[in-house]
């Protein structure tokens, strides 16, 4: 991260738009801006922190300009506002955080709930474009949590110093290296994978293999049953042909000729009567699938018969309809064609048999009741008469059928017995042959059974296997994600120790190197030490450790060597922004840090008192001074302005 | 160097491996300064799905080419 330009409006004390270029040649990185105590500087250094993380400002009285604010009318909106521009690994971000509230009453100031971030970044045809995550991607490049190491005020600094410090330097190794991100990919990882195993678990049976080898052993035995069928068949069909074959050899013997003619005719009409039999057989079924309306005639008949008692007993209409004595009625004519007279005595009966009956509706009932009680009586008797007469047939065509197996058995019986050898030996081989078809036959019709059952087990395989496989892909995946999680998680396991010793072994090394450029006794010192236990140590000349001995000035520059030795070390491309950098040194020390300070840090902003960067100090830091600023207070409107200092 | 180096550590693993450790490095950098990362496991388990499923197409094409 290299800074390019910062941009205030009405922001603290700096009222209306103000900006300011950073130095940023290689050369020439440092930044100056300079102001007495009190005039902004450290409001200066608070945008850049608020801009990049919201922070550093805890409410709007502090961020607001007061002078924007008192110029303001009631109901007038007034906005603060930072802008950053900077440069990182080539690529040009500016981020842009508003804040905005509304002019009340009395002066008091009504603010939105949140600031307002956008983040742009120029692509390489030049044109801008938004960052879909600005959070996300300043953490990428200076994180929050790290910054604390690259913006500092340099009165507080001297914190990883102290005796009880090692947490605070372990911390900061661990951010500013990033061993944190790989102890929390690690730790998520094994998470993630212990989630994963578990899952697995409980989807995994190896079920797909089972169901894999039962559909190829049902298929297998279906194959070997389809096969012994066809060839059942082709015996079958090869034994009817032979015994065709024989039975047109009988016809050419003379002494077997009327027998096998009687057989022929026979065997027609068996065949005939064995069809007429089979459609008795199937109507004989389908009447009795009627059979509940046998079950039901008495029921009906007696229905019928509590019907007509009661149309005798007229507690039922008779079938004469009501409306139709109504007309007689009302044309005072009976149905002969005789007129009759009010009151007589054929006006008295049809009058009764109105008053007698019942409503049209319900006659209309009795009516539709009676007469398909009636029919479906009648259709019982019919149906039974029908049963009957088919249960005769059968009988007699059974008969008939015994009789004509008889007559075949006899013509067989007299073939065998024949004494001409010849006949007797093809009458014993027809006989064998249609023996060998009734086993075929039966054995046929077992495997038909069994190729259907088998038929139906392969079907149901076959659903349960994409079911299955459906299952198994999911197993598969999920087995892969615990493999690469574990996996991953190992490998940062495996490097994590070994990188983190490296690591402080490195910043050790380093920090010890500055340690002894920027201290102004450093032949007292010999050693800077980083213990595994990240305690941060000095040893002096007599090899004791001597960082309790040391003065406030030493601490800071113990703690600023630190830093800068983490900075180098990250290779993070990030600036060192000091408020106060050399407030609490005095001369030597401040003297020793500017001339090796420009070349620990790649981008360098200080901000100064005039009193911090005075002769040997300022003449240091000089030709490398690429931009400087002066802050400016106005008594009259308590504003400050950002004044640039022609160099 | 610093970069190279992070990256470096984990150039004896194979390549997916790496691959996960790079994003899940990269996830983790951009969530740091969470103290508990918002939709945490959801966020890590598309990630390693999406490398997970680079293996599964890879299969895929192996089984299409054998064909």
């Amino acid at each position: 991260m290299k800074l390019i330009r910062l941009t205030v409006e009405n922001f603290r004390q700096y009222y209306g738009k103000q900006r300011l270029e950073f130095a940023k040649d290689g050369q020439k990185r440092i930044t100056i801006i300079q102001g007495v105590n009190g005039v902004g500087k450290t409001s200066l250094f608070t945008a850049i922190n608020w801009c990049l993380y919201a922070e550093g400002a805890y409410n709007i009285g502090e961020l607001l300009s007061k002078e924007a604010i008192s110029r303001a009318d009631v109901g007038e909106k007034v906005q603060a506002v930072v802008e950053l521009v900077f440069l990182h690994n080539g690529t040009r971000y500016s981020i842009r955080r508003t804040l905005q509230g509304t002019k009340q009453d009395g002066g008091t100031i009504a603010t939105e709930i949140s600031s307002d971030l956008t983040m742009m970044r120029t692509r390489p045809d030049g044109n801008a474009e938004p960052v879909p995550n600005p959070i996300g991607t300043i953490n990428s490049i200076l994180p929050s949590n790290v910054r604390t190491y690259f913006l500092f005020d340099g009165e507080k600094i001297d914190n990883f110093a102290k005796p009880e410090a090692a947490k605070e330097v372990k911390r900061a190794v661990f951010l500013v290296l990033k061993l944190e991100v790989l102890e929390n990919a690690k730790k998520h990882l094994e998470t993630a994978a212990q989630d994963y195993r578990r899952e697995l678990k409980s989807v995994s049976s190896g079920a797909l293999r089972d169901l894999i080898e039962r559909d190829e052993a049902a298929r297998a035995e279906s194959d070997k049953a389809s096969k012994r069928r066809d060839e059942l068949l082709q015996e079958v069909e090869s034994a009817k042909r032979k015994i065709s074959d024989i039975g047109q050899r009988l016809l050419e013997q003379q002494n077997a000729q009327v027998l096998q003619q009687q057989r022929e005719r026979v065997e027609r009409d068996l065949k005939q009567r064995r069809s007429e039999l089979d459609a008795i057989v199937s109507s004989i079924r389908d009447t009795t699938t009627g059979a509940y309306a046998v079950a039901a005639q008495s029921a009906i008949t007696s229905a019928l018969q509590v019907l007509d008692e009661k149309r005798e007993r007229g507690e039922i209409p008779s079938s004469i309809r009501k409306q139709f004595v109504q007309d007689l009625l009302a044309r005072m004519s009976c149905i002969c064609g005789r007129d009759f007279e009010n009151g007589s005595s054929e006006h008295k009966r049809l009058q009764a048999l109105v008053e007698s009956s019942m409503p049209s509706s319900l006659e209309d009932d009795v009516f539709a009741t009676s007469a398909a009680l009636h029919t479906c009586n009648e259709r019982t008797e019919h149906l039974l008469l029908d049963l009957d007469a088919a249960m005769k047939r059968r009988t007699e065509l059974v008969e008939i059928i015994n009789n004509l197996e008889a007559e075949l058995d006899d013509v067989g019986r007299q073939l065998k017995g024949s004494p001409l050898e010849e006949i007797s030996r093809l009458e014993k081989q027809r006989q064998d042959f249609l023996a060998d078809i009734e086993s075929y036959n039966g054995e046929i019709y077992s495997l038909a059974a069994q190729l259907t059952e088998l038929s139906k087990e392969t079907t149901n395989l076959e659903a349960e296997i994409t079911q299955a496989r459906k299952k198994e892909a999911r197993e598969r995946l999920l087995s892969d994600k615990l493999d690469l999680a574990q996996h991953a998680a190992d490998a940062i396991g495996k490097v994590y120790e070994a990188f983190a010793n490296e690591i402080r072994l490195k910043i050790e090394a380093k920090t010890k190197e500055i340690f002894k450029k920027l201290v102004w006794k450093d032949s007292h010192f010999q050693d800077v030490q980083v213990s595994p236990e990240f305690n941060l140590e000095v040893i002096d000349r007599w090899g004791m450790p001597a960082r309790p001995e040391l003065s406030a000035g030493e601490r800071q520059v113990l703690s600023l060597s630190f830093i800068t030795a983490m900075s180098r070390i990250s290779e993070d491309e990030a600036p060192l922004i000091m408020d106060t950098p050399f407030g609490r040194l005095s001369s030597k020390p401040r003297n020793n840090i500017t001339e090796h300070l420009p070349d620990l840090a790649d981008q360098l902003v200080l901000f100064v008192t005039d009193e911090e960067l005075r002769d040997e100090a300022r003449k240091n830091l000089e030709p490398r001074i690429g931009a400087e600023y002066r802050l400016e207070f106005n008594t009259q409107t308590s504003c400050t302005e950002i004044v640039e200092v022609t160099r | 160097m610093f970069k190279e180096n992070f990256q470096n550590l984990f150039a004896d693993f194979e390549p997916r491996i790496q691959t996960l450790i790079n994003r899940v490095l990269k996830f983790e950098q951009e969530n740091i300064t969470y103290e508990r990362i918002p939709r945490l496991k959801e966020q890590l388990d598309q990630i390693i799905t999406e490398v997970a499923a680079s293996k599964e197409a890879e299969r895929a094409r192996d089984a299409d080419q054998s064909e």
